[in-house]
């Protein structure tokens, strides 16, 4: 009876170092740092066009890329206003670069000043769309440099597992892939 | 007379004070910077021959130390167009329309600005790393509708064939296949 019991510890024991170990080989790893927003306002994110996304034709490819993020996790969604609090703020111009566009998110500290961070609690989140040159690459890679650029303010890094939004360079996804989504997931829930 | 001597030490003491707070914040806002990454969605090449296809220029320059920085700011205050103008010398020309010993300008995509309340902040994007002064580069350069160039994909048309900036030679650096390339395609040219 007694060595029963002790058995069954054991087995018992064992199941679980492999239920632990499984869900530690097959757990997300996030990379870059850790910041993202908080949980209420993840889940009511206010993002704001300035005058030029529009004047520079830019309105339609900015809703795409960040309603794309509306499907991955119930906790995460991304509305356009026009006015009132925004949490992310899309421009259009010249970057004076190569690059598509980019994104830069912000905390507030003690005096209530924005710091620019990407390993805290995001409050505020801005993305610049560089005119010169997207409007030399095909729409569909318009398309996929919103998307990601969105996944950036969400606090999703590069990523290096294809097929990817999150990896740089035109590689024919313009919407969240598989690795997007459990980054999304590992960081606010599903 | 000790009332006068009283108020006399108080004065000099809350002046010296006033000076030693002064000096201590000027040397902090001289020297504290606050260096943070952009991320961007940029090309990715993986052969030279994609850059020298967008290529205006490929040459050998070395950057004079003369720079302008431009910092726009958006209504809340905060960075928002910003870019360095920096001066380099062709020393070798490998193609497009430059001499050597012709000075040119690139657009550079960082730059600095005020921090708030105490120190710089510098923004310098991912994938660049900033040029040393009279160190040699070559560079895969596209021409700006306003005149100067900018340099195609950041760090991915650059490289530096000093020893010093491992960084931008391409030895810890994610391009490193790529400069590796580049080197043996360029630098015994």
């Amino acid at each position: 009876m007694k060595h029963k019991k002790k058995l069954m510890i054991v087995v018992f024991l064992l199941l679980l170092m492999v239920a632990i170990f499984t869900s530690q080989a097959y757990a997300y790893v996030r990379n870059g740092p850790d910041g993202k927003w908080g949980a209420s306002s993840a889940a009511d994110l206010k993002y704001w066009k300035d005058s030029s996304v529009d004047s520079y034709g830019y309105g339609g490819r900015v809703d795409f890329g960040a309603s794309q993020w509306n499907e991955v996790s119930s906790k995460v969604k991304l509305t356009n206003v026009t006015s009132g609090y925004v949490h992310i703020k899309v421009f259009a111009g010249d970057i004076k670069d190569t690059a598509l566009a980019d994104a830069l998110n912000y905390k507030t500290n003690f005096w209530g000043n924005y710091i620019a961070c990407w390993d805290c609690t995001y409050e505020l989140s801005r993305i610049r769309i560089n005119d010169p040159v997207i409007s030399t690459y095909v729409l569909d890679y318009q398309y996929k440099a919103l998307t990601h650029e969105f996944g950036h303010s969400l606090g999703l890094d590069h990523g290096d597992i294809t097929p990817a939004v999150m990896v740089p360079g035109w590689n024919n996804y313009k919407v969240p892939q598989t690795d997007d989504k459990k980054g999304i997931k590992a960081i606010y829930g599903n | 007379m000790v009332v006068i001597n009283k108020n006399k030490k108080i004065i000099t003491g809350l002046l010296i004070a006033v000076l030693l707070l002064g000096s201590v914040y000027y040397y902090l806002d001289q020297t504290i910077v606050n260096k943070i990454h952009t991320k961007a969605e940029l090309p990715m090449y993986s052969q030279v021959e994609q850059l020298e296809e967008e290529a205006d220029v490929i040459a050998i320059v070395t950057p004079t130390g003369n720079q302008k920085n431009h910092m726009e700011y958006d209504a809340q205050g905060l960075p928002l167009w910003y870019w360095t103008e920096s001066e380099l010398i062709v020393n070798k020309v490998f193609s497009g329309d430059v001499k050597e010993n012709e000075s040119i300008v690139i657009y550079e995509p960082y730059a600095t600005g005020s921090n708030k309340v105490i120190g710089k902040l510098e923004i310098v994007p991912e994938y660049y790393t900033k040029m040393n002064n009279s160190e040699n580069y070559i560079v895969f350069l596209k021409q700006h509708e306003d005149g100067p160039y900018m340099i195609i994909g950041r760090d991915q048309g650059k490289v530096a064939l000093q020893e010093s900036n491992k960084q931008s030679l391409g030895l810890i650096s994610e391009f490193s296949d790529l400069h590796q390339k580049i080197l043996a395609k360029y630098a015994v040219k």
